[in-house]
């Protein structure tokens, strides 16, 4: 059976015979993949994750020698590619590539969840996503506190929304602060951006690509929306800052089956980690607005856990949660 | 002056011996792939976007809009010779092309289809040139109120497409746009019509759909009549058209290059309502519209030209507002972002040399498919002649692997059996495919952009009328209607005096 | 009204109310503001009973003349060829499931004998190999693990 496929993975094995095993014996891993590793990303190719994804997948091959075949697995938010991981073999030849809202959040939304966030083994992360709420220029409000004043006189303001988690994220601030909206979801933060620009909702909660402009004066931040105030707008304060009460936390977020054998979990673990810290990684992830950081395996699972219970305590009291 | 300028540095770009040979290796690639049913640009697209990591950005953008046009070439290529649409587009183009192809005039078809493609290619790249800046500020003027009536305009169109009655066209419009609800909710991500079934939650394959309801109902109709007289004579036919079908075909393809410019500026569908728009138009403007769908040369060469100033406008919103119109250019926005080039408003000023580069090639990419497809298509006509009974494996075979490696389910597989026998079963009652799969590629615009509207105006159903464009809109597909309505009567009227 | 414009209007009619009676049992309709799920769902589907009974009473000028003969051999192969690709593949491989479905397919036609199927189904077995497997490097090998002793 000497296809293709089969000579690219003899290849791959030739470059890990060749060079690299002298560093590998020295840190003292057993594991080494055999075969190709089979990666399911839960968003079509070339969005966001996937662009990131691949550049971090491409830095493994590069330093580790091995090979991935990535599997785009799209549809139900994210839910198919959680699926698939949850239901693969824990032998360390499918991982998957989400975001931690995939777990810890979404499950609880819906009818019959078909996973659970303790059903998944979670590797690390690549960056955290830098959420900020935005508005046309010419909005009549420039924070938090005017828009509750605002919807206070005129009624509720529209929202474009591009997740679950983001939508949740603005009613939690807007309970607070009693901002009244309604939430449309569109398709993706491109289309939520083109929304608010075009007039046809007010506002958006977007993580990148309204950046452009606010640089060319169409949009202006109303409040950052993450734990940090953004570069590109140090003068806005954040959404804690302005009494919001809530920091958005999502992370591209890479996860594997559960009970993967430990010496496959921590080579697995520490792969990923190298490339995260490449100094391309870290170039493209400032590009995109985001913040590199591997929060690695223990830390990633410590953040699904907790941003779960926390969502579970406050899911019965959301108006939008089923 | 400043649009001789962009051309100029344009041409500059894309003349690059690299960029040349990146143009080249992706229109052939494309339109090799292209002809496999199922085996779309997607599919291609997602295997090399890996391999664009290592080109720069601008050939390797070129590179995959060649694979793109190229795709979509060879994507008609198939539809008029085997009747096997693998996109939505080319499903209009199936259905006079085909026939044109039943009757001897493979050749006609293939060679209007390629004049039609570069001459629209051509206009469309000046009315880039001219109007891009305007063009892009254009697309923010449609919301959803605007979008909705857009497609229930489009759909209204759509019956235009059979050529049976107005009535059973509607309904399988509305059958196309139920089957569309399949899957998950994309509004609340609660499964509808799944029965707990993982491979619908995506919703039913288009390409599923449309390889059942035209290649295997079709081969099913070459069998009725085998081993009698009535299959078709398959004979290869004058190759190129003469001076006369291209004189029918000048104004054709100026109407649909017009219609395609204007459609394909508006991000998310707005290339796909192209081609159905402009055979809807010609079939309305004909003297004899009975000759459409019976091999009408119109029906190719508008659509196809439409079709391709569509998908050359679309890159408007995809490089300045980020928003690609379908997957494959979902795709090069990954290649770009991947390139480190985020789309934006910005791109046209910052990127001068990528975006005027990438306009330019592909108007050289027109070019090169032009060349590389007319002395191809005594080649692809020659597939005629091959026996029937060679034929239909073949394209059986090819269906179900192109299906199969669309999401290495075989659950696809199933459902191309049910719908090619579905699809046999209506088309013996007079039930044509075309309309149904614009209803199911139109649903989900149509339901989203209903849902979004009515949340955006809070709850509101006055957003339909009151915002001039959306109004405009509806009033033109009431005008469709009480149109389709009132020559019906009229004909009936005609009938009783006759006799 | 015939019974073409019969059959047509009931199969139409059975695909409504299946759709109907499925958003009704299993989906939240919503407000007006807040449509549901189940919104477009019941909207079309009373939509499409409607039109499934106009097309039951349509009375249509041009009928089709002359029934043609239902080609039931080809009905049964053409519809078995893929479902035996598809319950082939994962487990015998490419090549194998390939051989099941052009092989299928060719009993489809009553005109093709045995020994042209037997050269056709070969030659056709190499080009799809040679395009799918090595041309184009689809990831699925040409044999799978019930032949290759469940390497994979």
């Amino acid at each position: 059976m000497l296809d293709r496929r089969g000579l690219l993975i003899s290849a791959a094995h030739a470059a890990v015979l060749a060079g690299l095993p002298a560093a590998r014996a020295a840190e003292g891993q057993a594991w080494e993949p055999k075969k190709p590793i089979r990666v399911v990303i839960g968003y079509g190719a070339g969005g966001s994750t996937d662009a990131i994804g691949r550049l971090t997948l491409r830095k493994v091959e590069e330093q580790r020698g091995w090979k991935f075949i990535v599997e785009n697995k799209s549809g139900a938010q994210g839910a198919l590619a959680a699926i698939d991981v949850k239901n693969a073999p824990a032998d360390g030849y499918t991982i998957g590539l989400l975001s931690t809202g995939n777990f810890a959040l979404d499950p609880f939304l819906v009818k019959t969840a078909q996973y659970m966030p303790e059903d998944i083994d979670y590797i690390g992360t690549i960056a955290k996503i830098e959420y900020a709420l935005v508005a046309a220029k010419d909005a009549p409000y420039n924070n938090l506190v005017e828009l509750a004043a605002h919807t206070k006189k005129n009624g509720p303001v529209s929202f474009s929304s591009t997740g679950k988690i983001l939508d949740l994220a603005m009613e939690r601030v807007s309970e607070k602060l009693g901002i009244a909206f309604v939430s449309a979801p569109t398709s993706g933060s491109a289309q939520s951006v083109q929304l608010v620009l075009g007039g046809h909702a007010n506002v958006t909660i977007s993580g990148g690509v309204h950046v452009p402009y606010i640089q060319d004066g169409r949009l202006k931040v109303l409040a950052s929306m993450t734990n940090g105030r953004a570069d590109y707008a140090p003068g806005v304060a954040t959404s804690l800052e302005q009494g919001g009460g809530y920091a958005i936390k999502n992370y591209f977020l890479f996860v594997a089956p559960k009970n993967m054998p430990a010496d496959v979990k921590a080579t697995l673990a520490d792969a990923i980690d190298a490339a995260v810290k490449s100094p391309e990684i870290g170039d493209y992830a400032a590009k995109t607005f985001n913040t590199r950081i591997n929060l690695g395996a223990k830390g990633s699972a410590d953040d699904v856990m907790a941003q779960s219970r926390e969502w579970r305590e406050w899911l019965p009291n959301a108006k939008s949660a089923k | 002056m400043d649009v001789l300028a962009n051309l100029m540095l344009g041409f500059s770009t894309a003349a690059t011996p690299e960029n040349l040979l990146y143009c080249l290796l992706g229109t052939v690639l494309g339109t090799a792939v292209g002809v496999l049913p199922g085996l779309g640009p997607s599919t291609t697209i997602a295997l090399l976007l890996p391999f664009t990591f290592t080109l720069g950005p601008t050939p390797s953008l070129i590179m995959l809009a060649g694979i793109y046009y190229g795709a979509q070439y060879g994507g008609s290529t198939t539809a008029i010779l085997l009747n096997l649409p693998g996109e939505p587009s080319s499903a209009v183009t199936a259905l006079d092309g085909y026939q044109m192809a039943r009757q001897g005039r493979a050749g006609h078809a293939l060679a209007i289809a390629a004049t039609s493609s570069f001459a629209a290619g051509t206009l469309a790249t000046f009315v880039i040139v001219l109007f891009a800046p305007v063009l892009s500020s254009v697309a923010l003027e449609f919301g959803p109120a605007e979008y909705f009536s857009l497609v229930v305009l489009g759909l209204i169109f759509s019956v235009a497409l059979a050529h049976g009655s107005a009535v059973r066209a509607l309904a399988m419009v509305v059958f196309g746009l139920l089957l569309s609800l399949v899957g998950n909710d994309v509004t609340s991500g609660e499964p509808r019509f799944t029965f707990g079934r993982l491979e619908l939650a995506d919703g039913i394959n288009f390409v599923t759909l449309s390889v059942g309801f035209f290649g295997i109902a079709e081969i099913l109709r070459n069998l009725e009549t085998e081993g009698t007289a009535g299959i078709v004579t398959r004979t290869i036919g004058r190759l190129l058209p003469s001076r006369a079908d291209l004189r029918a075909c000048v104004a054709p393809i100026a109407r649909g290059t017009a219609i395609g410019s204007l459609l394909g500026i508006l991000p998310g569908g707005g290339a796909l309502l192209s081609s159905f728009a402009s055979y809807t138009l010609e079939k309305k403007l004909s003297d004899t519209p009975g000759r459409f769908g019976q091999g009408a040369i119109e029906g190719v060469a508008g659509p196809e030209a439409a079709n391709n100033a569509g998908a050359q406008t679309s890159f408007i919103p995809m490089l300045t507002l980020g928003l690609p119109a379908n997957a494959v250019m979902a795709m090069m926005v990954g290649a770009m972002v991947i390139q480190g080039i985020v789309p934006g408003p910005n791109v046209m000023t910052e990127r001068p040399a990528l975006f005027w580069g990438l306009i330019a090639s592909m108007w050289i990419g027109n070019l090169m498919l032009l060349v590389l497809n007319l002395p191809l298509v005594g080649v692809w006509a020659r597939l005629m002649t091959i026996p029937y009974t060679w034929l239909f494996p073949a394209i059986l075979t090819f269906s179900a692997i192109g299906i199969y490696s669309l999401n290495g389910n075989v659950f696809d597989l199933y459902a191309l059996c049910v719908s090619g026998v579905l699809g046999y079963v209506l088309l013996r009652l007079g039930c044509e495919p075309a309309p149904f799969l614009l209803g199911f590629v139109l649903g989900p615009m149509l339901e989203e952009h209903m849902r979004r509207a009515m949340l955006l105006s809070f709850g509101n159903p006055a957003v339909f009328v009151t915002r001039p464009i959306s109004a405009g809109l509806l009033l033109l597909a009431l005008l469709a209607l009480l149109a389709m309505a009132f020559p019906a009567i009229a004909k009936k009227r005609n009938k009783v005096f006759v006799e | 009204m015939t019974i073409r414009h019969l059959t047509a209007g009931g199969i139409f009619a059975a695909i409504a109310l299946f759709f109907l009676a499925t958003s009704l049992l299993t989906l939240d309709t919503g407000t007006t503001l807040r449509m549901g799920p189940g919104f477009m769902p019941v909207l079309l589907s009373v939509l499409l009973l409607v039109l499934a009974i106009a097309v039951a009473l349509e009375r249509d000028p041009e009928q089709e003349a002359g029934a043609r003969p239902v080609p039931w051999r080809g009905l049964l192969f053409i519809t078995l060829a893929p479902l035996l690709f598809a319950v082939s593949i994962k487990g015998l491989g490419l090549a194998p499931a390939l051989l099941v479905l052009i092989a299928t397919s060719a009993f489809a036609s009553r005109t093709m004998g045995i020994g042209q199927a037997v050269v056709m189904t070969a030659v056709m077995l190499g080009v799809a190999v040679g395009v799918f497997s090595h041309l184009l490097g689809l990831p699925y090998p040409l044999l799978g693990p019930w032949l290759s002793g469940g390497a994979g």
